[in-house]
């Protein structure tokens, strides 16, 4: 059964109030401040004069329980939440695969679920290894990006993208966080640039909700669960006031979403749930036995749900 | 919606089918290479590389969408009474939608609306990537019917950030994969870190095992293999086409398909950048035997 082996996270020291992102992103004051009294968006991280390639290698420097075993590991996903990121045929993946003596792994990127891309990561990896069926064998997923362009710096009227990194040690048989199921559902109905399509940012923000709401129940059914028998929801950093929303519609305690992370890192693409989870382990907020979601939503769109065993 | 519990192979294993091929060279041009926006999201991607933009090829307005692309590619492929469970894009160099979240917006021209994800960042490894994450998951139970789609196109707004091939024109493979029917994969291997003094040795090493001494095998080698050509390594050798680095193994292999000759097809290719050489084989006869009677 796919299990999380090993979870780190890596946030920049660098932080920026979201007050001095204004100008550069044509916020209004009054924007500023609903970004703050509402969506509980307070700073960003920014990694002003580090790399893609230094941001994710910072995260798998984290990882304590990769050395020694990188022989183990097999492949290396990179969960990216931007469809393009890098200048062609620039390629941070396979250098950092160099750096750490993993080129004997195969390695890759999945994309285009944008912020949910991180779960899907998790799923693929474990469905490789489990085919292999190679004993004590590993995948790492790694997750974050840089916020290079505007599309890559803020959701109109929703979130602010933070510079945070994650990576993660994945396994097919692991006794810890045990994947008990993934649920997503795709709605290419809503391509498009928000920015650019008012009726289109609108008709996403309704139906966000519900869409979310879906596959956060269906996957705790399909675990063979009941809502009030999840611990925790690891989210996604998109801002508090849609998790607010979200817990009243599926009757779920908002207090039971660890939404701490949204004031001091923004919303930092793929590696959101990962880094969340981190945080969540650290608190000591997950006991053995306890299952948990980690949910994620991105544009184009995607709602995506886990749940897991810890 | 995709809903999975973990992955389940406890059930027989049958061999993926690759049951419809089709290919297609694309003229023209996508609207996106005249949106203003296409500039400024170019411009900062290069800046911290230092990297120039091609204005000649801005102004011109030259360059595809694989959504554009791919959308006639899936109407070929499928039809309404055959619904998709898993659609995966493979593309090496990016189109110019750079934003977009292109196989999710296909999923919902594809019939069944697939969970569908790109696969990238591995040059001409990462359509064999995608066939085997199809395998993996038809093989879990988690998908029936899937579809593969292998894109690119040939204008980069920039000076390239390193040594690569940029294709010479706009191509796309779709490859429509079923439980039954077809020509079943019967092995998909690939290998990293491969040095292009490796290749030929380790190339032999795999057809002798996918082979096992059959004398129906058409080899069809990628243009990362081409100098292979005469190395004597099947009778029958098939070289993909010059201009197409990432797409051109799967070209031939849709054209091979489409002649349903009998027989074991093995398609190879080696990425002399990111050091991957993947093999993998299609065979007709072992498809047709274990065809219900």
């Amino acid at each position: 059964m796919t299990a999380l082996t090993a979870v780190a996270s890596y946030l920049p020291a660098g932080r920026v109030p979201i007050e001095e992102l204004a100008g550069r992103l044509g916020l209004s004051d009054r924007q500023v401040r609903v970004f703050r009294r509402f969506h509980g968006l307070s700073e960003v991280c920014r990694d002003h004069d580090g790399t893609l390639f230094d941001l994710l290698a910072a995260a798998v420097g984290e990882l304590d329980e990769l050395r020694g075993r990188e022989h183990l590991v097999k492949y290396v996903l990179y969960a990216r939440g931007m469809p393009v990121a890098v200048p062609y045929p620039a390629n941070p993946l396979h250098e950092l695969c160099r750096k750490l003596g993993l080129a004997h792994a195969v390695a890759f990127t999945v994309t285009h679920h944008a912020c949910a891309t991180g779960l899907l990561a998790v799923d693929i990896a474990g469905r490789l290894l489990a085919s292999d069926g190679v004993p004590g064998a590993l995948a790492l997923v790694i997750a974050g990006e840089k916020t290079f362009t505007r599309d890559a710096e803020l959701v109109p009227d929703t979130s602010i993208f933070g510079e945070g990194a994650a990576a993660c040690l994945v396994s097919a048989d692991g006794a810890s966080d045990r994947l008990l199921s993934y649920v997503t559902r795709l709605r290419g109905d809503f391509d498009g640039r928000l920015v650019e399509d008012p009726g289109l940012a609108v008709r996403f923000a309704k139906e966000y909700p519900g869409s979310l709401a879906e596959v956060i129940l269906a996957a705790v059914q399909r675990a063979g669960l009941a809502l009030d028998e999840i611990s925790l929801i690891v989210p996604h950093n998109v801002n508090a006031v849609s998790w607010r929303r979200l817990c009243r519609m599926i009757g779920y305690p908002v207090d039971r979403v660890l939404l701490d992370n949204v004031a001091v890192t923004g919303h930092c693409f793929a590696a959101d749930a990962f880094l969340n989870y981190r945080l969540a382990a650290d608190r000591g907020l997950l006991n053995p036995g306890d299952r948990y979601l980690m949910v994620a939503a991105g544009l184009g769109a995607t709602f995506s749900a886990m749940v897991f065993e810890h | 919606m995709f809903n999975a519990g973990p992955a389940d192979l406890t059930a027989p294993e049958r061999p993926l089918r690759v049951t419809r091929a089709v290919r297609r060279v694309f003229d023209g041009r996508s609207d996106t290479a005249l949106d203003p926006e296409l500039r400024i999201f170019l411009s900062d991607m290069v800046r911290p590389y230092g990297l120039a933009l091609r204005e000649d090829l801005l102004t011109a307005g030259v360059g595809h969408s694989y959504g554009e692309m791919a959308a006639p590619l899936i109407a070929e492929a499928t039809s309404a009474d055959e619904p998709v469970d898993v659609l995966v894009l493979a593309f090496a160099m990016h189109d110019l939608r750079l934003g977009r979240a292109t196989s999710v917006y296909l999923s919902n021209l594809c019939p069944g609306g697939p969970m569908a994800f790109a696969v990238c960042d591995q040059g001409s490894a990462a359509a064999f990537t995608a066939l085997r994450l199809i395998r993996e998951y038809s093989r879990s139970g988690a998908c029936r019917r899937a579809l593969l789609l292998v894109l690119e196109q040939s204008v980069l707004h920039y000076e390239p950030a390193g040594p690569a091939e940029i294709p010479a024109r706009h191509a796309g493979v779709a490859l429509l994969c079923d439980d039954a029917g077809g020509a079943a994969l019967s092995g998909a291997r690939q290998h990293a870190d491969v040095a292009v003094g490796q290749v030929a040795t380790l190339l032999a090493e795999d057809l002798g095992a996918l082979t096992a001494g059959r004398t129906d095998v058409t080899l069809i080698l990628g243009g990362g293999l081409a100098a292979l050509a005469d190395a004597g390594l099947a009778e029958r050798v098939r070289i993909a086409p010059e201009g197409q680095p990432y797409t051109g193994v799967w070209w031939e292999l849709a054209g091979a398909l489409d002649h349903d000759d009998p027989g074991l097809t093995v398609f190879a290719d080696h990425d002399p950048n990111l050091r991957y050489l993947c093999v993998s084989a299609l065979d007709t006869v072992a498809a047709r035997q274990e065809q219900p009677a």
